[in-house]
């Protein structure tokens, strides 16, 4: 059971399990499934700055940072304690096409030759963590929500505006990989 | 100390997201390259669920533990979730498109 547990779980059991983490929300207090609000949370707790969009009770929604610090914990979790370490099963033909682009590590869940602490003031390194963190932080208060907020939570309720999101955090997602990262990992 | 549920569902999330490689930048790099359907049948099959659970819930009327009627807000186009909804877009921060409360409420269906 537990060597079980401890290989990579297919998407069949995944995904219906994160499905799950709506109505468990729903039901345990009226809660919407979302993560990145916690952002604006933390933002509105610790430096409000006289800005209205930080103007609001976000005490009112600390559950989301308590369910935000539960996702780093069970992250911990899974990965010291529920996890064989080696290198992500992707596709080889993925493998050979970042190889080419320039990606050397293939040992974890990221490549370490980009996201590590010595890389961060390097160009290349500052634009993958510090650009590409800022662009997470706006775009999702932005668009009112990540993959979690709109494609799963906005989806799953039928909201249009969500579909819209998701929609276009694929196709940002596909014209940054496609034709955006080449560049980027040449930095 | 009520707000310990959410830490666990969070951590049972988390655990989730990990095991399930979804964190991993070299998925979503085959995902975007189309080279693989794991993070596709992820998403979808999460979707899928949280919709019967959505559809169940407004169908029975299921009541929160707390006895309380489930209520989902509406998203919409303004840019945040609740509260100062348009507070960024009347500080003149952030270009709207004119029928920002455009939200033709789908779920009313049932």
């Amino acid at each position: 059971m537990m060597e079980l547990i401890k290989q990579p779980w297919p998407w069949y059991v995944a995904g219906p399990l994160i499905g799950l983490v709506v109505p468990a929300l729903l039901l345990l207090g009226n809660k919407t499934f979302g993560i990145s609000a916690s952002l604006r949370h933390i933002c509105a707790a610790c430096i409000p700055a006289n800005i209205s969009f930080f103007k609001y009770d976000w005490k009112k929604e600390s559950w989301n940072l308590f369910f935000a610090a539960g996702i780093i914990l069970g992250g911990f979790i899974a990965t010291y304690l529920l996890s064989n370490p080696g290198p992500v099963g992707i596709n080889p033909d993925t493998i050979a096409a970042l190889k080419h682009q320039g990606v050397k590590d293939f040992s974890g869940l990221l490549p370490q030759d980009i996201f590590n602490f010595s890389q961060l003031l390097t160009l290349r390194g500052f634009v993958f963590i510090v650009v590409g963190g800022f662009l997470v932080g706006f775009g999702t208060r932005y668009a009112g929500g990540c993959t979690s907020g709109h494609a799963i939570m906005g989806i799953s309720s039928l909201q249009w505006p969500s579909l819209v999101a998701t929609c276009c955090f694929m196709i940002g997602g596909f014209v940054m990989t496609w034709f955006i990262l080449p560049y980027l990992l040449q930095l | 100390m009520r707000n310990i549920k959410y830490l666990i569902v969070g951590m049972l999330f988390g655990i989730v997201l990990v095991k399930s490689q979804v964190v991993s930048w070299f998925r979503i790099q085959e995902m975007f390259r189309l080279q693989a359907f794991h993070m596709y049948g992820v998403i979808g099959s999460a979707i899928v669920v949280g919709m019967i659970s959505v559809l169940l819930i407004k169908r029975f009327q299921i009541k929160t533990i707390n006895h309380e009627a489930v209520v989902i807000p509406d998203k919409n186009f303004t840019g945040a979730t609740f509260t100062a909804d348009s507070s960024s877009a009347s500080a003149g921060q952030l270009p709207v498109p004119a029928p920002v409360h455009y939200s033709p409420k789908l779920a009313a269906a049932f």
